[in-house]
Formats: structure tokens, sequence, C-alpha cells
């Protein structure tokens, strides 16, 4: 079925309002539990949850599995939504909170003072020196491969607010607002974990 | 446009930044350069983080959904026709009190003083997601098209900018 719900940008596209007043109307379809319209929410962001629950939590079924529940939820908790125009962000808001609450689950990580959760999926070294780099990928594939586990060695709050922006495309505040951390702690973190990963996929530079 | 284009407008951007913006210099610099940073290294991983899902996901979201559903509106009725009972005298006993609130309400509303956010209000970071929140107009259209021609020649050009990032970079 070819959506109606117009997703929002990846970083640094543009939010257009024609955009905004088709996925209110869309989301009004939802709030009246009509299953077209949930239809039509499923095949606009499951690729872009997968994408973020993938590369969040490294595991595909685990993926799979909260794609699943990111919806699920969104129906039970549809018709208390109240339709700010932040449809996505409130959706990328369920999906950072399951994949806290697994993060949690899985490492019985403790907590930061901020609520997050101080864990990474591979406990390594933050120094260049000891880190693989992207120099022999010979296809994209490798390259993506080595890009996940990259990712991985970012702590979890960095990696989250890289990847609340790539796949979510919320805007600094809402992650702010999402997460209960200060707007410029949140700059700081998609600073920091930018800047390392571009580091070590291009080390030479 | 060229790197060395690139490096001048964005100049010339934060030059209009401190004009508009009344910052302390240091500060002002510093985040513009990480906004701007920030986002050209989105940029660069957006050219990598692809999102393939499996091709059966959606239709498995799908059916969970609609059993959901199910559930959902199967509980809003029984939930419906339990209220529907009680809902008159509700309604009479409600209404009145409504009423009553409402008055009250626009009482306070009329005396309360009202608030503008002025210009000094606008900080760097604010300005900043003016970038991401509601389009665009004047010379965040500009910054926003900066960052978009960046995109061609992106893994290169904002290497350009390291040497004076890293010497006003705050450690943060």
């Amino acid at each position: 079925m070819e959506s109606s719900f117009v997703a929002s940008r990846l970083p640094l596209s543009t939010n257009s309002p024609v955009a905004a007043t088709s996925n209110r109307s869309l989301v009004e379809r939802a709030q009246r539990l009509d299953p077209d319209a949930f239809d039509e929410i499923t095949d606009a962001f499951t690729a872009r949850l997968y994408g973020f629950f993938h590369r969040m939590l490294g595991r595909q079924a685990d993926a799979e599995d909260l794609v699943q529940e990111v919806f699920i939820r969104v129906v039970r908790t549809i018709t208390d939504y109240r339709d700010d125009g932040r449809f996505e962000g409130w959706l990328f808001k369920i999906a950072g909170n399951l994949a806290r609450d697994r993060i949690r689950r899985d490492r019985g990580a403790p907590q930061l003072a901020d609520g997050q959760p101080q864990v990474r999926l591979r406990e390594v070294a933050d120094s260049r020196s000891d880190v693989e780099t992207l120099d022999g990928a010979t296809t994209r594939g490798e390259e993506l491969d080595d890009l996940q586990r990259l990712l991985e060695r970012l702590p979890a709050v960095e990696r989250e607010v890289v990847l609340m922006r790539h796949f979510g495309g919320l805007s600094f505040q809402e992650i702010a607002e999402y997460t209960d951390s200060p707007l410029g702690t949140v700059l700081s973190r998609a600073h920091r974990g930018l800047t390392k990963l571009r580091g070590w996929v291009e080390p030479q530079k | 446009m060229r790197n060395a284009d690139l490096k001048t407008e964005i100049e010339r951007l934060e030059r209009w930044f401190r004009e508009v913006c009344p910052a302390p210099p240091d500060v002002e610099r510093s985040a513009i350069r990480r906004r701007v940073r920030v986002a050209l290294d989105e940029q660069w991983l957006a050219t990598r983080l692809i999102h393939d899902a499996p091709p059966d996901l959606a239709d498995r979201a799908k059916s969970r959904v609609r059993e959901a559903l199910r559930e959902t509106t199967g509980s809003s009725s029984r939930i419906q026709a339990v209220r529907g009972r009680g809902s008159r005298l509700a309604w009479w006993v409600g209404g009145g009190l409504s009423a009553a609130a409402a008055v009250g309400l626009a009482v306070v509303v009329l005396r309360s003083p009202t608030e503008s956010v002025g210009a000094e209000a606008v900080s760097f970071v604010s300005a900043f997601e003016l970038f991401d929140e509601d389009g665009f107009d004047g010379e965040l259209a500009r910054l926003r098209d900066v960052f978009l021609a960046a995109d061609e020649g992106l893994e290169h050009w904002g290497d350009s900018l390291d040497a004076d990032w890293e010497s006003s970079h705050d450690g943060a």
C-alpha cells in the first residue's frame, strides 16, 4: 500500500506544512481506531523503527520484536495522544523507552543521574589506537557491518541521540524532552558520538 | 559549491549570528561551530546508515496491530456500555459543575498578565533548533542551503574547518 503518511526528514531535510497537515489527518483517523490508518502508519515507519532498534541494540530479533511492540503501544495509547504535529517524535519516544528498557533488562545496567542507562553493548576502550578502521572495506555490506560495530562502541546515551536524529528525525529539543535531559547535554552527546564515529571511520583525515 | 566557498559562507553566517544573537563571543563561536559540525557529521552518517527492514516485518506488524485493535475496541465497547448507564446522572451533575468552573477559569485568564517571547530569548541553541522545527526563512534558509550543498563533497570539505574547530572547541 502506498502510504499517505509523509515521513519527515532525515537530518537536514525540511519539514513541510503540507506534510504536517497530511500527517494530522492520518493521526485523526488513527485516533478513531481506523485500521487502514494503522496500516499506513506501519508502512511509513517500519523501516525506520527497525533501523533504529537494530542499530541501537545490535540484534535483528530484538529489533523486529520491538518494532511490533511500538505499533501495539500506539494502538493502545493513540486516543490519549494530543496531536501537536509531532507524531513521529511521540512514536520515537515510545521507541526510545522500549530500547532503554531492553538494554536495562539485558544488561542490568546501573542508572546515571539523568536516568539514562550507563551501558555499552561492547565494553571497549575509547581510544583510536585500538579501533579498527574501515580502510579495508571493499563492499558496502562490509562497511555497514563495520559501522554497526563502531556504533556499538558508543555509549548508549550517545548512540541513542545519534540514532534518534537519524531514524526518528527528532529535533534536539524533542530528544532533550523525551530523554529528560538538558538540551546542551543532548547536543554534546550528539557532537561527541558523531565525532568519535567519524574519527574511527576516517582516522587518516 | 566548492569547499572554500562553503567555508566562506559559514563564516558569513557566523558573523550574522553574532549580530542578531547577543552572547559572549567565545560561546557563540563555539556553539555555532559545534552545531555546524554536528550537522555536517549527521549528513556524513546519513550517507552510510541505511535502514532496510526484513520484507515481511511490516505485514507481521500489521497483523499484530489488528489484534491489538480488536482488543482495544472490544474493551472500549464494554467500557462504553458500563459508562452509559451512569452517564445521564453524571451529565446533569457534571454539566453544572463544568459551567461553574468555566466561569471561574475565564475570570482567571482575563486577569492573567500576558507574556511574550522577545528576541533576547533566542539563544544560539534555540536559533539552531529552528533549523529542526518549523522550516526556514531568511538567513536560516541560507544556512540550510549551505548544509545541503555540503552534501556532495562532505567527506572532505568539513575537514578544512578542523583546525579552527579544534582550536575553538570547548571540549564538550
